[in-house]
Parts: C-alpha cells; structure tokens; sequence
C-alpha cells in the first residue's frame, strides 16, 4: 500500500501500522536529500502550503517551514498571539480568506483540543495538525518514533519511558499512541498530579521511582517542563521537580546498562535534564530535530500526493 | 501477449563489451568519468559495464552511483497510482566530472530530462552522455539522444521492451512483447 | 427576552433596555442553571462592559464543569481584557462554531 489510508494528518490515532511504516520509508529518501548538497527536490512546485499558528512555537514553525521549503512548494506564514485569537471565532473567516488565495496544504498550531478537525470539515485543503491544545501533536510522535528506530533499528519490543509532565503533554500522548502501534512497551514516570487518571485504560503503566524507570526502559523520552505548571496545584518547586524527576549523569551512569535519551526541546538545562547529558553520546536530541524535518518532508509529500491536479 | 525474442545472453554479452570499448575510448582511464545508472532498472546495466570495465578492461577506481528520479518527474500528481521511491546513492562529487548516465531501455525520454535535472542537484558535471541497451527510437517526446546504444528497436506503441537481468531472472534476455 | 431552539441549543437574544435588566430577567428566568447548550446575546446598545460580562463568570464554569457549552455574543469590547473562561464571540455564525469545537473536544475525550 504506497498511500496513507487518511486525508489529512489531525493525530496518530487515525493512522494504521501500515501508514507509519510509509511515512519512515519515504523520509529515508528526504533524508538522502537533506543531506545533497543541494537540499531539494521540485515534486511541490506547483503546491501552497499556509503555516497557520496560533499558539507561539519557533522550533515546529521552523522545522514545517523548512520541510515546505525543500520540497519546493510555496508557503505562506500566519501567526496570531493568544490574545487575539479565542475558540472558533477567527479560526474560520481567517482560513477561508487564505484559501482564496489557493492554499492546497494547512499546517496549523492552536490552543484548542480538536481545532485540526474541526477545519477538516469546514475547508477544502488538507489539514496537518501540529499540535493542538493537550490533545496530539502527531508529527512530533512520527519524528521521535523515527529516531528510535534509527538509533536502535526497530521500535517493535522496545521499552520506551516518557518522563515529566504527562496530563498537559501532546507530545506524550502521541507518542503512546505511535509506539503502541509499532508494538513498543510504554511507561510513564512523573508527579502523581501531573499523570492523567485515564493513563492505565490506555494499557501504559505507571512508575513513580525514577531510577526504577530507568532501569526499565531501553529509551527515555524526557519532557519539558512548563513553568507555568509549576504552582502550587500541580507541584510545589522546579527544585523538588528535579531532585526527583530530572535526568543527570550520576543517575544515568547508576544504571547498568545503556539507555537513549530523547527530548522534544526546548530543553531547560538543569531542570528535567542536565546540560552533559543533554550533549552526551546517549542523547539523541539533534537528531531528532534533523530527522524532523525528513518526517515531515514524507508527511506533506504523501498527502501533496493525494491532490489530483 | 505474444513475446519475441530480442537479444539473447550470447548478443547480449557481445553488446555489453562492445559499449565497454565504446566508453574506454571517450573516457580512457575514466579518472575524470563516473558512471550513473538511474533507478530502477538502469542499475542493473551500470553494474555489469562497472564489472566488465573493472575485471576485464582493468581500469582502476571506477566510481559508480545509483540515481532515483522519483521526487523529480514531471507526473506525480498526475497519476492514479502513487509513485514508488528506489535510493539514490552517490557518494561522490560530480562538480566538473564527466557523467554516463545509464538506464535499460530509452522511450519518450522523460526519465532522462528528470535524471538530468536531479544531477545538476549534486553539482555541475562536465559533461553529461547518455548509454541505453534499447533506444526505441521513434517514440520520443523530448529531444534526447542516446550517446551509446545497444541496438535500436523500432517499436510501434502497443507493444513493450523487456529487459531481463540474470541477477532477477534465470538469464540475459531483452523480449519484445505484443499486446494482442 | 426571547428563547428560541434553532439547532441542539438554546438561544437567548436580549430585548430589554440595558443589561442589568436583562440579566435580572436571564437570573430570575433561571437561564443560569445548566441544561442545554446556550447561545447568549446581547444587544450592541447595551455598550456591555466587562464588568457586565464578569457576571457571567460563575454561569459560565459551571457549564464547563458539566460539559455544556456557553457562549455569548458581544461586540464593542476588547477582547484581551475578557477572562479566559468566559467564551465571548462576535456573531451567531461563530457562536455555532464555539459549540461545534466543544462538541468535538467532548469527542476526542477531554
């Protein structure tokens, strides 16, 4: 099967195990081309792209961007600050009036659970989610998924450990669907408050210790703490937060064996990861960011392909 | 469908040394020249003119890489079924060197006008000659021309040239194939 | 006041002469309890200020709290200066859009 089974890429829970495998097949080709030393390829010439977030993000706005851009399509850039933008009520009239002006592909950040969807029924384009509010953020999933399967050849039977904020994390959420799919073993390690009630009817366990956690996994994909989280309902000091959840070299180096680490960025060195392990030889970090453009280069090329001229 | 045979693996053999000669005299030592073949079919070509030029005609150090010209044709999107990506591996320069491009059989061209555009995204070669066992010769959309040919076949357009590699199939065979 | 059910939800659209009398009207009519979805809105003469619109506040948490949506529309105001849990939009359209994305995020399980 050389399509995707989807429309439109709105979260990792409407894929198959087959649309996975797709998407890594074809980004090994981008990654071929990312590495040329001229990094494109005209299959998009003729294709809009319009990058519409509404929440800020440097790193996924860029990575997007230079996907587009490699693959020769046009884009254009529509950013909105959180004030200005509240439910439904720009969402709407702002994407109609960019597809007036012939927009094939909508690559879209927003605040609210669901808002990818919700312009899947009302606009004619496809819709790529990049994240949309605590729900998924499916080309992050794709991307890290990608990494491990890089650095360890396979993701099937692996055991991958998702560590720190996991109520509010997209990122998390994607990932356990992604790597349960490719028949990985998922844990998650964090505050109690900060681990969603319905983690276990997703079939992910939960383990509080975070040495015993690590001695678990094969990978550990550590999140970033968000700041604005750390008050007093959720968790009572960054400090305490990384005393018990924050990945160094002492306890990495207790282990006995190897583990990866991984991280979505951006990283707040010494807070749930140090600095030497964040550039050590274990981290994966940078080249889940090259591998994210790749990702994302098979992504937008697998869909473009869905549009018939 | 009714299948001739074209070339069998005795005319074959002779083909292939007969170019092998054709190329040593324009390239010599081939230290300024490598060699292409374009996904997915000319790869099997490029590597046995690689073998006979390395093992029988002794020259040293030829480079050869594999081009896919998947993100580059001018139908995607065009199609009903989608496109399909072999690799592209070529671990060499080609800034300033002379490139043979290589592929079984040569049709309306279209393959080549894309392998063109793909290698001038690896840089700017010297120089730039196309090799095809079969160049069906009147069914060109574009205007390319074969530098070295195996044999020229006047196909009429229902029928098919298939080539046959002894590396997938029991031996070396170019059928012509008729759709009745 | 008049109440009408065009779609799944119940709209309120303001006849009085200022806002507090319409709000002493949504109160005493019992609108702030929650049952269905609502769309509230209020006459541009009202020259609605936020302070008005805080009101809402406690109606508008409890229907989030109970999974029920509860829009108003209003315009002339700035929208930076309105609470976050209080949804305020400019027109019907967008209001049924509001209750689309509710209905939708209900879907997804949040």
């Amino acid at each position: 099967m050389k399509q995707l089974s989807v429309d439109h890429l709105l979260g990792i829970k409407y894929l198959n195990k087959n649309d996975i495998d797709l998407i890594f097949e074809t980004a090994d080709h981008f990654k071929e081309v990312i590495n040329r030393p001229i990094k494109k390829v005209p299959s998009l010439r003729d294709i809009t792209i319009a990058n519409l977030f509404f929440e800020n993000s440097t790193r996924t706005k860029l990575s997007f961007e230079l996907a587009e851009k490699r693959l020769s399509a046009d884009v254009i850039n529509f950013s909105s600050s959180q004030s200005s933008v509240k439910k439904g009520e720009t969402l709407i009239d702002t994407v109609n009036n960019i597809l007036s002006m012939k927009v094939d592909i909508v690559v879209m950040r927003h605040p609210n659970v669901g808002a990818g969807v919700f312009l899947s029924k009302h606009v004619d384009a496809k819709i790529i989610n990049a994240g949309d509010g605590t729900h998924e953020h499916p080309t992050q999933a794709l991307l890290d998924s990608y990494s491990i399967r890089e650095k360890l050849g396979t993701v099937k039977g692996k055991k991958i450990l998702i560590v720190g904020d996991i109520l509010h994390s997209r990122v998390a959420l994607s990932n356990i669907f992604a790597l349960q799919l490719q028949g990985a073993k998922v844990k998650v390690c964090g505050p109690t408050t900060l681990i969603p009630k319905y983690i276990s009817s997703l079939g992910v366990e939960v383990e509080t210790d975070l040495k015993k956690a690590l001695e678990w996994c094969d990978v550990a994909n550590v999140l970033r703490v968000q700041h604005e989280r750390m008050d007093v309902k959720y968790f009572p000091s960054t400090r305490e937060y990384t005393q018990l959840f924050g990945i160094n070299q002492q306890i990495l180096d207790s282990l006995n064996k190897d583990i990866v680490i991984m991280h979505p960025g951006p990283i707040n060195r010494g807070v749930e990861i140090t600095s030497d392990v964040a550039d050590s030889n274990s981290s994966i970090i940078l080249n889940q960011v090259e591998n994210g453009v790749a990702v994302r280069m098979a992504v937008i090329y697998l869909l473009a392909q869905q549009i018939k001229r | 469908m009714s299948s001739k045979v074209l070339l069998n693996s005795k005319e074959i053999e002779i083909i292939l040394h007969r170019l092998a000669c054709q190329l040593i005299e324009n390239h010599n030592d081939f230290s300024n020249t490598v060699l292409i073949g374009l996904q997915p079919r000319g790869i099997y070509l490029a590597k046995r003119l690689k073998d006979l030029l390395t093992n029988h005609y002794h020259i040293k150090d030829l480079k050869m890489g594999l081009l896919d010209i998947t993100f580059y044709r001018d139908d995607f999107r065009r199609r009903d079924l989608p496109l399909d990506a072999s690799s592209t591996e070529i671990d060499f320069l080609i800034e300033n060197k002379n490139v043979v491009l290589i592929d079984d059989v040569l049709f309306s061209g279209r393959s080549i006008r894309a392998g063109l555009s793909a290698i001038n995204d690896f840089g700017r070669p010297n120089l730039v000659e196309l090799l095809v066992l079969i160049d069906r010769r009147f069914s060109r959309h574009l205007p390319i021309q074969p530098n070295y040919i195996g044999r020229q076949v006047d196909a009429i357009n229902q029928e098919k040239v298939k080539v046959c590699w002894a590396e997938t199939h029991n031996e070396d065979v170019v059928y012509l194939e008729h759709n009745t | 006041m008049e109440i009408t059910n065009p779609k799944d939800y119940t709209l309120i659209i303001s006849t009085e002469n200022s806002f507090e009398e319409f709000y002493t009207a949504f109160i005493s009519q019992g609108l702030h309890e929650v049952s269905t979805h609502k769309i509230v809105q209020l006459s541009e003469k009202f020259n609605t200020t936020i302070t008005n619109l805080s009101l809402f506040l406690n109606v508008s948490n409890e229907h989030r709290n109970n999974s029920i949506s509860f829009v108003i529309i209003c315009t002339g105001i700035d929208i930076d200066e309105i609470p976050d849990e209080i949804s305020v939009v400019p027109s019907v359209i967008e209001a049924e859009d509001v209750l689309e994305m509710d209905a939708i995020e209900r879907d997804l399980g949040f």
